[in-house]
């Protein structure tokens, strides 16, 4: 069973189109979405949580119709938002709990699972505090706390590290590994910080201007593409580069005089870096093949549509 | 390296920088630095919410008024009476103090703006004086406007009472003002505080009898205005109702509210001064 | 083992349906409210008239059990234990308890809207029905608590100090009456309030609207029945609608003075509707996740 599937899926809020006919299919396990401001990330989560419904097009996720059976999907899915979405009067125990009961706990295992859920990601000193007094380190914890309380197969996170110190950061990543690999829970993270997609997914979802520009897993969308080189010569380089921009090589950054990291098209051959290079009286002295990271990707993906 | 903004002469900075408006790279004076802040407090509260609702208030207050006016025998004491009294001094008036009284230092620390307020090299007691001015700039304005407005679609009735309550209507909306801006400083919640203090004291202990009444604004509002309006015999009617209003005459009165407005100036002024905020953030 | 070594938990049991969410909200928002001195003095205050009326009623029939005249003297004034008196008691009750009104719903709606609350709610499993009954429950419950349980308690009070149980068996209407007219008061106001507080969620705002309404439109009512004695203006007074309403309950409206409690009826009908109408456009999950 796939963990969503969109079929079609478009949405508009008045004139403005935020997700444009999106099919797609995506498997279990833990996907990064990512994407510039606006285009269509927050929208797409919505629609996945079954709090808008798409103007057009049906979508299902872990095996439930959103637009039928929404209720019944948010009791099988945690949604941890970007904003602070507390109620700073009550104790964090009480918000833990009460989150609990909206998705159908009983009082008191809702209560005993609080306390479980908080001592897990290391809040359980300040369980009765009213958080509105959290720092914003244990305000995220908190609503993965929230999330987390009733047990849901599908973890939905809207920049989970947003705010957080470096040492938060990376136990926020530490624990998202961990329900993940330890705990079978399957991870749809929405952030602009790539390095925490990088080290938390295995897929990732590129979303541009409302539609999905990329997706799969991290290590096959690198592997489609092996085209990045840097080169360094001595001699002039002038003529050498025009030559290799007009044999269709794009120049992506020149880090000195004797130095330039380059992208090559799709049919392109080491050799003829060589050929160009004598062309021009120039002596190559390295190429070196780049590992791309996603940063890399993402542009490249964007460029590419 | 020279920087060509510290190399600038002072002069040309001078001959160039409009009255009011920073120089760029220059230390902006102390004076404009207030007048910044002054016009900063005027803009943020003016083009806020609760300005929406003041002037539905006011409008809704305007109809009462215009049906009002088409009473078969309408006179400037029942005016005074009906509408002005019940209408402006007990209701719109202390509202919108709060409105805008109790928000100029409230609400930046609801917003948790206030430590950038603090972190300005404008001294506290300066700050505290801009607010002041600021807000009962705008209570003032915004009061006098709305009971010019009312009195002239009162027709001649309205006419004839303005000048009844005028000085007495400034007075009150200037000390409404202080005394819900200097709430705004002591307490945390200083806008609940405000209403709190308006429901109880000023609507329930304000129209109590007996002397309990004095510690409410409204009371000497209404003392300035009876003596003012003796000659349209805007008063208590009747002997009791004279006998349990105990009212003091209207110089007293305005002496009295000078004399309040001076306190809780000082008071808020102080406060702000030497009170170390725990909700900054 | 201790909780902390436990780790992460499974749990997989049975599920409650969505409906006792509601439950839980209503009990969530009366623990924020109570948890807040400056309500307890809100509610203080708000019960000083029924301290007072308490008393009354101890003080009359200890007078009475010493001087049957005395009682016989203080029954002329009707100053309680008949219909229009407890009618009167709550609609004071409701008057004093405007402002505390005011803050339940800045804290219980308002605070949602502007931290974040109906985006904690609503992405839970209850839809955004179980989040309206939670919370216009939560704000009738406080509605009773100043105005319904007081009447009761002042009911069976007068009740059990006479000196047998007739009063109950003679006045059965004032049981319906304080039922009828508390129900009135809560729906009402708690729909108004929600409806405001969604649109309004900031606190001066809020009451600031909240105030209007509840002191301006009797003025307006009064001043435009006045031009030509016309009484149907009188209906634009919202507390007075549900005033005739509540006599109309403890049976003690005089149905020859307009307007009548059908018509009362009708238009806080439709002024419920509106104010729901409102508060679903305003609930739309589009507009609040961010």
């Amino acid at each position: 069973m796939p963990l969503f599937a969109l079929d079609h899926v478009s949405h508009s809020y008045g004139s403005v189109s935020a997700l444009r006919d999106v099919t797609l299919q995506v498997e279990p396990g833990t996907i990064g979405l990512i994407g510039q401001n606006g285009a269509g990330k927050s929208t797409l989560l919505k629609i996945l949580l079954g709090l808008i419904r798409p103007t057009q097009g049906r979508s299902q996720v872990l095996g439930c119709d959103v637009g039928s059976e929404a209720r019944e999907l948010r009791g099988r899915v945690g949604f941890m938002p970007e904003a602070d979405a507390l109620i700073p009067d009550l104790y964090g125990v009480d918000l833990v709990a009460l989150a609990g009961e909206l998705c159908g706990m009983p009082r008191k295992q809702a209560l005993r699972r609080a306390h479980e859920v908080l001592s897990y990601l290391d809040l359980g000193e300040v369980r009765y505090r009213p958080c509105g007094g959290y720092s914003v380190g244990m305000k995220q914890r908190l609503k993965l706390a929230a999330a987390l309380v009733h047990d849901p197969e599908l973890l939905l996170l809207d920049e989970p590290t947003a705010g957080l110190d470096p040492d938060g950061r990376d136990d926020m990543l530490n624990l998202l590994q961990s329900l993940a690999r330890r705990h079978g829970k399957s991870l749809i993270l929405s952030t602009h910080l790539l390095g925490d997609i990088d080290r938390v997914c295995e897929q990732v979802l590129i979303v541009h201007r409302g539609t999905v520009r990329g997706m799969g897993r991290i290590g096959d969308l690198r592997a489609q593409f092996r085209g990045l080189y840097r080169l360094s010569w001595r001699g002039l380089a002038a003529g050498f580069l025009d030559q290799l921009q007009s044999a269709g090589v794009l120049l992506r950054s020149t880090d000195s005089t004797d130095a330039v990291l380059v992208e090559t098209p799709s049919d392109w051959a080491v050799r003829r870096f060589y050929e160009i290079a004598a062309n021009c009286n120039v002596i190559l002295r390295d190429i070196v093949p780049q590992e791309e990271d996603l940063e890399d990707l993402y542009h490249r993906v964007i460029q590419a549509a | 390296m020279t920087d060509n903004f510290t190399a600038r002469p002072a002069s040309t900075a001078a001959r160039t920088t409009p009255p009011g408006s920073l120089a760029r790279g220059a230390a902006p004076s102390q004076q404009s630095a207030c007048w910044h802040l002054f016009l900063l407090t005027l803009k943020r509260q003016f083009f806020s919410r609760q300005t929406l609702v003041a002037l539905s208030l006011s409008a809704l207050s305007c109809v009462i008024i215009m049906a009002w006016s088409r009473h078969p025998d309408p006179d400037a004491r029942k005016f005074a009476e009906q509408i002005v009294v019940p209408l402006y001094v007990v209701f719109l008036m202390p509202i919108l103090a709060i409105c805008y009284g109790s928000s100029v230092i409230g609400g930046e620390r609801e917003d948790g703006t206030l430590i950038y307020l603090l972190m300005s090299p404008i001294p506290r007691p300066w700050v505290y004086t801009i607010k002041f001015l600021a807000g009962n700039v705008l209570v003032a304005g915004w009061s006098l406007s709305a009971l010019l407005l009312m009195c002239l679609l009162g027709g001649a009735s309205g006419r004839d009472v303005l000048p009844v309550f005028f000085s007495a209507c400034l007075l009150g909306s200037i000390g409404y003002s202080g005394l819900f801006l200097g709430l705004g400083v002591l307490f945390r919640h200083g806008t609940i505080i405000s209403l709190a203090y308006w429901f109880f004291l000023e609507v329930l202990f304000g129209n109590m009898p007996g002397i309990i009444k004095r510690v409410s604004v409204a009371y000497y509002v209404r003392c300035m205005v009876y003596d003012a309006g003796s000659a349209f015999d805007i008063g208590p009617r009747g002997r009791v109702a004279r006998e349990t209003f105990l009212a003091i005459s209207g110089q007293a009165a305005a002496q009295i509210l000078s004399l309040g407005i001076a306190v809780l100036f000082l008071v808020g002024l102080v406060s702000f001064w030497r009170r170390e905020f725990r909700d900054l953030n | 083992m201790a909780i902390k070594t436990a780790g992460y938990q499974k749990w997989d049991e049975a599920r409650r349906a969505p409906a006792w969410g509601v439950w839980a909200i209503v009990r969530t928002g009366l623990t924020i409210v109570l948890r807040r001195r400056v309500f307890w003095i809100l509610i203080g205050l708000g019960l000083l008239n029924f301290l007072f009326n308490f008393a009354f009623i101890y003080l009359k029939a200890t007078l009475t059990i010493q001087n049957g005249m005395i009682g016989n003297f203080l029954d002329n004034y009707q100053v309680t234990g008949t219909g229009s008196a407890f009618a009167e008691f709550m609609f004071a009750q409701a008057s004093i308890t405007a402002l505390l009104l005011a803050f339940s719903g800045s804290v219980l709606i308002g605070g949602d809207y502007r931290q974040g609350g109906v985006v904690y709610y609503l992405s839970r499993r209850i839809d955004r029905r179980h989040y309206v009954m939670g919370k216009l429950l939560t704000v009738g419950a406080i509605v009773s608590f100043i105005t319904t349980l007081p009447a009761l308690a002042l009911y069976l009070e007068y009740g059990v100090l006479t000196s047998s149980f007739d009063y109950f068996l003679d006045h059965p209407r004032i049981l319906t009456g304080i039922l009828g007219y508390g129900l009135v008061l809560a729906v009402v106001q708690s729909l108004l309030l929600f409806a405001i507080a969604a649109w309004v969620p900031r606190t001066v705002p809020l009451v600031m609207s909240w105030l209007g309404v509840f002191v301006l439109f009797p003025l307006l009512a009064e001043a435009l029945r006045a031009i030509q004695d016309n009484r149907t203006w009188l209906l634009l007074n919202l507390w007075g609608d549900m005033q005739r309403l509540g006599s109309w309950c403890f049976g003690t409206l005089n149905e020859n003075k307009a307007p009548g409690a059908l018509t009362c009826a009708s238009i806080l009908t439709v002024l419920c509707g509106l104010c729901l109408f409102l508060i679903l456009s305003r609930v739309r999950a589009v507009e609040v996740v961010q």
